[in-house]
């Protein structure tokens, strides 16, 4: 059990520096998505525990990495407000999930050690109270022959959670928390511990001192953790897979039946407006180029689709190829060898930041951006009108919405998927949500793929 | 209408809007009646007369007008009572609002790069608009004053939460429970005007929330809110209530609740209080019990005896629910009919305005005048002083008073001595507080600190 108070000092190589991340952001991942479906209680610490013997063991080396990997994310997950909550949140489970699982001995010693320690009241006091404590504890009442239950005595600030639940005596400014709720005051009092410095100055005290021929992979390392904010870690999407072969023609039907709301919209506004903005023209290029085979959605063919619609208002075909040729051909790795595989949701959702500002203020429409992610960007109002009118029931909408204001937005995808799917049944399995746009478009061309060869 | 009656009969017909309330008594009230002073002397906490200016709490205060064409101005800010009278004065506002003290003057925030909230009280919001489950007719919702006894209960309720749970506010007493060790501070309880209440817990550890940094004085705020509002269960219209029941709800239930509901929901105009007269009232009771069985032979039973009281009927609805899992059921249902509720929103942010004591309520002209919780039961709103009542009182006085003492000479004085007292006790407790942090802390015991 550890709070992670001071940095690693011993080097790591860097292939295990990415192994590290990697592992913890899945693991952080699993636990977003079981809270997310809003897991409670045993599930939640099964589905907890299952993530952690995969991806942490309890072993020397999965210790190792967990020291590791906590400040190796802490690094990459610092740079914004969003991401560092995202962080916070999903390691603070993980965190009482492990306090509660150690046992008692070592979790009266942990605390001792770390200088947390809570006045216990005293036989008369707990005598006093009894009847209240007991009313207080929201499990089913215990016999009253048991013995007395070790009571601490906080500053209701302190126990934030339980004092929102009413699951806590209070008294005077005062919170009796029982000894089984101790992990809630240990909860509350962690964050402030949990300082998120710049990740200049981290990358200098987890390096320090930088070989000097270190210094070109201190470089690599920093666009690692770049991208690891934005790092999708689930299946594969960078290439085309077989098995999903659209081509032009299919378009229309296929962005109405099976594209996410994201992409949908964007096509839609395309065919609307005859345009396209830079960031959209990418996230939407890049999710048809990998929706459908090179050969059929190839290069040529995609500049020629985008041709095809932004000319259709009139502009001429050579100042489209002038003003907007040049996006293709990187889109489709003939350029400079950049990383061009289609945008996961973490990235979509995380990534439109421009437009952030103007979205708030509701503007992404009227300025004619329309990449990102819908769930987030749209508000109340224009959300449940598109839902209405994709013909999304009224209470999967206010699932949907509900998911929206938890800023759960992939598992409001995933509902959506399955409102536009009857009978699937997506966010009851391990998937929880939607990841990616592709895998949006897989699992619906899986479901109708035997009703296409019936029909 | 099926409003709690009170025992006061028919109310006469409130006087039109115009007479009470224009720009010409709205003057008159600002420059001799308003109590500037107080308000300012309240909102300093004690450190008016700081030598360092950036900790005087006053003029990091926010104030807002609205005017009369609905045009609110935002960041008021003033040094002195001469201020904020003399403003008072050249913008006549309908409505003034207190938002939160800021780490800087508001006037002036647009000089800082850092301009954000530093401290606020608690405050709770209440108002009949969100006991929509008593139909009453929202027309007369306006001024109906008979809906009062359901607002002291709800500030009978709330004020002993905060002062017996979190240690806020002396309060009148304790009920012969031992006090927590911190129970100093104050909550100051304020009529708004038409049909609502505000609390404002006024007390140094309630208003520094934000700086206890937890996971943020949102969470802090949230969880009071959360904690004195039980949820509303929207499949089963009810207050969710978990058993054996909070300790706090618990009191509540025993003390007030109950009582309430049998003295004042269970006596009506039409026989039967909420479980009688028109039968789409009695309905709703019924259905909140989910069992269509029982309302059914109950509705039978009922019809066949109009004459049965609310009383008896309930009586009877108690008989037919004996289950655990019904009788559960029928707690909720009291609580639902009573229980205070509270817009939690108000009281989650930091930065949210509220309407300041003292204040005209455009509609009724009446002020917003600050209740003794102790004495919530006898206040009557109807009696509470109209802009034109006030005017009556200084015309019947005869010439200005120089010292601006003319609010003594109006009906309000008796509020006033109200508010006076609870700016006495809240100074108090400052000091104590003074005292306290300057022997636990010699050294840094500077006023920037304290406050």
């Amino acid at each position: 059990l550890s709070m992670y108070e001071l940095p690693p000092a011993e080097p790591i190589s860097v292939s295990e520096f990415e192994e590290f991340a990697y592992d913890r952001l899945r693991l952080l991942s699993t636990i977003e998505l079981a809270r997310a479906k809003g897991l409670k209680g045993a599930e939640l610490e099964a589905r907890i525990r299952k993530a952690r013997d995969e991806f942490m063991p309890l072993s020397p080396t999965g210790l190792i990495k967990d020291y590791y990997s906590h400040f190796i994310l802490r690094l990459a997950y610092c740079r914004s407000e969003d991401l560092r909550r995202w962080f916070l949140q999903n390691e603070l489970e993980l965190f009482k999930w492990r306090f509660v699982n150690n046992p008692p001995e070592d979790r009266a010693a942990w605390l001792r050690a770390k200088g947390l320690q809570y006045e216990a009241i005293s036989r008369d006091e707990y005598e006093e109270i009894k009847e209240e404590l007991h009313q207080a504890s929201p499990q089913p009442p215990s016999p009253p022959s048991r013995p007395r239950a070790l009571h601490y005595k906080v500053a209701f600030e302190e126990v934030v959670d339980l004092v929102r639940q009413r699951r806590v005596y209070l008294r005077g400014g005062s919170a009796f928390v029982p000894a089984a709720d101790l992990v809630s005051i240990v909860a509350t009092a962690r964050p402030p511990r949990l300082p998120l410095p710049s990740p200049t100055s981290l990358l200098a005290s987890v390096f320090t001192p930088p070989p000097p021929p270190l210094s070109h992979k201190a470089d690599r390392l920093a666009s690692f953790l770049e991208g690891l904010a934005t790092q999708y870690v689930g299946d594969d999407y960078s290439r085309p897979r077989s098995g999903s072969a659209v081509s032009l023609a299919d378009l229309p039907t296929v962005s109405r039946r099976s594209f996410p709301l994201c992409m949908h919209n964007m096509h839609a506004k395309l065919l609307e407006t005859k345009h396209l903005k830079h960031s959209a023209r990418q996230q939407f290029g890049l999710f048809l180029k990998t929706i459908g085979l090179p050969k059929r959605l190839s290069c040529e063919e995609s500049t020629a689709f985008f041709r095809a619609e932004f000319t259709k208002k009139g502009m001429a075909a050579d100042k489209f190829m002038r003003d907007y040729g040049y996006g293709a051909p990187p889109l489709h790795r003939l350029g400079k060898r950049q990383d061009w595989s289609a945008m996961s949701c973490g990235k979509i959702i995380n990534s439109s930041t421009p437009s952030i500002v103007s979205s708030l203020l509701g503007a992404n429409a009227a300025a004619g951006e329309h990449h990102g992610c819908p769930f987030r960007n749209y508000d109340e109002g224009q959300m449940r009108a598109t839902l209405q009118q994709m013909q999304v029931g009224a209470q999967d909408v206010q699932y949907i919405l509900d998911k929206v204001r938890g800023q759960h937005y992939q598992v409001a995808c995933g509902k959506f998927f399955e409102a536009r799917h009857k009978g699937s049944t997506l966010i009851e399995t391990d998937l929880g949500g939607i990841n990616h746009p592709n895998q949006y478009f897989e699992e619906s061309q899986k479901f109708f793929a035997p009703k296409d060869e019936a029909a | 209408m099926s409003a709690p009656p009170s025992g006061s009969g028919s109310q006469p017909p409130p006087a039109p809007a115009s007479e009470n309330f224009s720009p010409e008594l709205l003057r008159m009230y600002y420059d001799r009646v308003f109590p500037a002073a107080a308000m300012c002397r309240w909102l300093g906490y004690g450190t008016a007369q700081l030598a360092d200016t950036g900790a005087r709490l006053l003029q990091r205060r926010e104030f807002s007008f609205t005017t009369g064409d609905d045009v609110y101005i935002r960041y008021l800010s003033y040094e002195n009572e001469a201020g904020l009278k003399k403003d008072l004065l050249a913008k006549l506002p309908h409505k003034i609002d207190i938002g939160a003290i800021f780490s800087a003057p508001p006037s002036d925030h647009k000089k800082y790069k850092l301009f954000e909230p530093k401290q606020r009280e608690l405050i709770i919001d209440i108002d009949l608009t969100d006991y929509d489950f008593l139909e009453v007719d929202v027309k007369r919702l306006e001024t109906c004053d008979r809906c009062w006894p359901l607002m002291a209960l709800a500030m009978r309720v709330l004020e002993r939460a905060l002062r017996e749970d979190f240690g806020r506010g002396l309060g009148s007493g304790g009920g012969g429970r031992r006090q927590g060790a911190r129970a100093q501070g104050h909550i100051l309880c304020v009529y708004s005007g038409r049909r609502g209440i505000h609390l404002w817990v006024c007390d140094a550890r309630a208003r520094r929330i934000p700086s206890m940094k937890c996971l943020g004085s949102f969470q802090v705020r949230g969880a009071v809110a959360d904690y004195l509002g039980p949820v509303l269960a929207p499949a089963t219209g009810r207050f969710a209530i978990r058993t054996p029941m909070h300790p706090s709800l618990a009191r509540a239930y025993k003390d007030e609740l109950e009582p309430f509901f049998h003295s004042h929901m269970l006596k009506g105009e039409a026989a039967g209080g909420v479980c009688g007269g028109a039968s789409r009232r009695q309905k709703k009771l019924l259905a909140m019990l989910e069992n269509e069985q029982i309302a059914e032979q109950l509705l039978d039973a009922f019809e066949k005896r109009p004459a049965m009281s609310g009383a008896e009927r309930w009586k009877r609805i108690k008989s037919e629910c004996k289950t655990p899992k019904l009788a559960a059921v029928l707690t909720e249902v009291v609580f639902t009919y009573t229980y205070p509720r509270l817009d939690v929103n108000v009281s989650k942010g930091m930065n949210h305005l509220l309407k300041s004591p003292w204040c005209v309520h455009p509609k009724t002209g009446r002020v917003c005048v600050p209740v003794n919780v102790s004495e919530c039961e006898e206040f009557d709103p109807s009696s509470v002083p109209t802009l034109k009542t006030i005017a009556d009182d200084l015309d019947a006085g005869g010439a200005s008073l120089k010292d601006g003492r003319d609010i003594s000479r109006t009906r309000l004085a008796p509020f006033e001595a109200a508010f006076d007292a609870f700016l006495a006790k809240c100074e108090n407790a400052i000091r104590g507080e003074r005292a306290r942090e300057k022997a636990a802390a010699p050294l840094a015991s500077s006023g920037a600190e304290l406050f």
